[in-house]
């Protein structure tokens, strides 16, 4: 932060400086002041800015400069109304409360040539920039940022009537089509036999389940040899849970054995699987995770998903997705500037820029 | 930081009558934000095309500025032959494209086709500023990269190029190409990849070509022809790369369903927060949503019936009915006639009886009730453009039809929704935003800005994110 001492010593030779409870009123009469009276006062102003990191104001500090290029020009008119003056003046206070007068003296009566250290400090300002570190965003600047961001309901509704669809709530998206007028994207109606099929496996009724996704659409298990050979383990294991060993063989060697022989990681899958017959006491056995109910959920899932795909519909909800993305573009950010974050997104909350 | 400070007169206000403070304090925030969605609204139609899409891409060669004398730019102009001999560094025959690269998109593209190697096959593609020395090879001065063909180097700024891949020659097409997510150039020799390198230029570049031997001869392609390497497949890796990323990363398993539900709450949509609730406590295994998200209960269902009822009411178009429950619940809201909450119901009042074609009732109506925000900033506007409805045959097909669509009166349901929730006597220190935005809002808006933020970092290179397009499955625009 060299730079900033530097400009430092470079106003107090000249000086320039103003009480920051003066600087609403500073830079608001600067307007009515001649070219040079302003030049001066502007300078101040900058100072300010340098003083007190403001970034906010830089708005109205090129205003002051512009209206140094166009004498005719008057900062009134360029703050397009009394709101925006107002707003301004409040600012300045703030400003003057949150930060006691550093210097007891203010004179604008100074009269040192000021336009070349005007244009050095531009200078300066520049070079801050180009230079490796970060950008600065004040809460203040950043909040009125999120303010402005153009947000549509609608869009937000969609949103989250895209989560009740893929999650499989059908009476909750239709009771949100109702409130909100917003439509599914799909037939809610699929929804309910998707259900039906995810539920099936999760309480181990896969025959049942297979039933189901065939009445469907037939198609799906047709061309995703990989999810009926899970349904199938997840039959055997549901007979194997139940204890019906004979039948659990038979069902293995019929229906499971010529699908291990087309496919080597099957065939490994199926010889794991058998392998809980082997054991006495199932419970504590190396293969145990597959009588675990995680298994039977997880099974569900895929034919879940399986359904959703054939439904040209995308088989996980945006709104993670979108969770994601924001952790991943507070992330990107961070190499560029320091800003308000939201680190937890529990509760949402903003928390102060620190460096 | 975050309080700021509170004007004298809502000071004064909370003294004698706390329920109004709160709603004057929150009214100013409603004229901006709701007034400012019907605005919104108005715009939606010509959304599709943004300032981005006014992007014009390079077509041809640039003629006038190029390095005359040496080249000869064919008449179509997009191929170059170099008709001089050269002697020094300082002859090449350089041109660039008509425009500069595109940047408000993910990549951009172009190929060159080598026609005849000359004598030495000194031909080079590449990137430089519109200031370029034109009788030097890209990449030999500031400023500029550039892929050499005769040693297959890449150069960028300096006179020694570092080895980069192959060298190419008559019959090869090569493209240059620059990836502004990753900020980075890259190059291809006949339709594969041939490498990257960081991009460390700012501002507009131009596609560029050189040639500098005798005869050397070389055909542009600004993308009317079919590139050799495909740049869809490209990007979608790239788009792909990202998303992994994306996806790596882990939240809370839970936390879209508590985010769900505290929207839900927000809004006051209470039956489905009712189905909701209901489906989440019977799945297997059940989602435990309190435990992922701050969720007051006394705060979050304040009045959750009684919004519930007015959003049905304004979205049933039933106005009167709305107007006189809140007379009745919440007289606070509607006492001042012309507050934002007021305006917008007898707004929505006027449409409705447009809508079923009651123009004469109508016309009665605006008079009594909308005729006196005639000439108060910030509700002009929209007063006119309510009333435009009026002269439209059809007015659900005129430039003011967003009146008539659903939306409006979401809209307007919502600005009910954000009122009664400011008469929270729990909620008075609290931020405003707490009454406008939910919890999912917010997060959605923090994620706009960063991207927006972190764009304008990057001098504006790059795609936009837009929630919209997000949620509609748009991927590319071009």
């Amino acid at each position: 932060m060299t730079k900033k001492r530097l400009l430092r010593r470079k106003l107090q030779h000249n000086h320039v400086q103003v009480k920051p409870t003066r600087f609403g009123d500073a830079l608001l009469g600067t307007c009515n002041m001649t070219p040079r009276a302003r030049l001066r006062r502007t300078s101040a102003i900058i100072m300010c800015k340098s003083e007190l990191g403001k970034m906010r104001l830089s708005k109205l500090i090129m205003l002051c400069l512009e209206s140094l290029i166009f004498p005719g020009s008057d900062l009134h008119m360029m703050m397009s109304n009394e709101e925006e003056e107002e707003d301004f003046r409040r600012q300045s206070i703030i400003i003057s409360n949150r930060d006691p007068p550093k210097s007891p003296s203010y004179s604008p009566e100074s009269s040192s040539p000021d336009f070349p250290l005007l244009l050095q400090l531009e200078e300066d300002d520049d070079d801050d920039e180009m230079a490796t570190s970060k950008k600065v965003i004040t809460r203040e600047e950043w909040e009125k940022k999120l303010n402005a961001v153009k947000l549509r309901k609608e869009d937000m509704n969609t949103l989250v009537m895209n989560f009740l669809v893929t999650e499989g709530f059908v009476e909750a998206a239709e009771k949100f089509q109702r409130e909100s007028g917003t439509k599914p994207e799909i037939d809610l109606a699929t929804i309910t036999d998707r259900m039906a099929v995810k539920k099936a496996v999760q309480n181990g009724n896969v025959e049942d389940a297979i039933e189901k996704v065939n009445d469907l659409n037939p198609e799906i298990l047709d061309t995703n040899p990989e999810l009926f050979f899970h349904l199938q383990q997840q039959r055997l294991i549901e007979l194997i849970r139940q204890g019906k060993t004979e039948e659990a063989l038979e069902f293995a060697q019929e229906e499971l054995a010529p699908r291990g022989e087309e496919n080597q990681a099957f065939l490994e899958e199926l010889e794991k699987t058998v392998a809980l017959l082997v054991f006495e006491d199932a419970s504590n056995c190396p293969v145990k995770d597959l009588l675990d109910i995680s298994h039977r959920l997880k099974t569900a899932s895929e034919v879940n998903a399986a359904i959703l795909t054939s439904q040209s519909h995308e088989k996980d909800p945006k709104l993670p997705s979108l969770l994601k993305m924001l952790i991943w573009a507070q992330n990107q950010l961070d190499e560029k500037a320091v800003y308000p974050h939201i680190s937890d997104l529990s509760t949402g909350k903003l928390e102060d820029p620190t460096e | 930081m975050n309080s700021l400070p509170s004007t004298a007169n809502s000071d004064n206000g909370r003294h004698e009558n706390g329920e109004t403070s709160t709603g004057n304090g929150v009214n100013r925030d409603l004229i901006l934000h709701f007034l400012d969605k019907v605005r919104l609204s108005a715009t939606k139609r010509g959304d599709s095309k943004e300032e981005d899409e006014g992007e014009e891409s390079p077509t041809e060669l640039n003629t006038v500025n190029s390095a005359g004398g040496f080249l000869i730019v064919s008449p179509d102009k997009l191929s170059v032959k170099y008709t001089n001999t050269n002697l020094h560094g300082h002859d090449v025959g350089v041109v660039q494209a008509n425009r500069p690269a595109p940047f408000k998109c993910l990549t951009y593209y172009f190929e060159i086709f080598v026609k005849d190697a000359g004598t030495k096959g000194q031909v080079a593609i590449g990137f430089t500023k519109e200031s370029f020395k034109m009788r030097r090879q890209p990449g030999w001065e500031v400023n500029s990269c550039g892929y050499h063909g005769d040693d297959g180097y890449l150069y960028r700024g300096k006179g020694t190029g570092e080895a980069f891949g192959p060298t190419y020659t008559k019959g090869d097409t090569v493209g240059g190409g620059i990836n502004y997510a990753s900020q980075e150039f890259f190059f291809t020799k006949n339709g594969a990849l041939v490498g990257k390198i960081p991009k460390d230029i700012k501002g507009h570049l131009f596609p560029t070509v050189a040639v500098h031997s005798q005869n050397e001869e070389v055909s542009v392609n600004f993308g009317k022809e079919k590139f050799a390497f495909d740049v869809k497949g490209y990007e979608a890796s790239e788009r792909n790369k990202q998303q992994m990323a994306i996806e790596k990363i882990s939240i809370p398993p839970n936390l879209g369903y508590g985010l769900v539900k505290t929207y839900l709450l927000h809004y006051g949509y209470e039956e489905t927060l009712n189905a909701f609730d209901l489906a989440t406590k019977t799945t297997i295994p059940p989602i435990h949503i309190d435990q992922e998200i701050a969720i007051d209960e006394n705060d979050s269902t304040y009045a959750l019936h009684q919004r519930k009822t007015l959003r049905q009411l304004v979205r049933n178009g039933e106005i009167d009915a709305a107007l006189a429950k809140l007379r009745d619940w919440y007289p606070q809201i509607v006492q001042d006639d012309k507050s934002v909450v007021c305006f917008l119901l007898h707004c929505q009042k006027f449409i409705e009886l447009v809508r079923v074609g009651k123009l004469e009732e109508g016309v009665k109506y605006g008079r009594l009730e909308l005729a006196k925000f005639v000439g108060l900033t910030g509700f002009q506007d929209i007063v006119e453009d309510c009333f435009a409805l009026l002269v439209y045959e059809k007015p659900e097909e005129s430039s003011v039809g967003y009146f008539l669509e659903d939306s409006q009166r979401e809209l307007v349901a919502d600005a009910v929704n954000a009122a009664i929730l400011s008469t929270n006597p729990n909620k008075k220190g609290v931020q405003r935003s707490c009454h406008l935005h939910s919890h999912l809002e917010k997060l959605l808006r923090q994620l706009t800005v960063c991207c927006l933020e972190r764009r304008s970092l990057n001098g504006d290179q790059g795609e936009t994110f837009r929630l919209h397009h997000v949620l509609n499955n748009y991927s590319t625009r071009r």
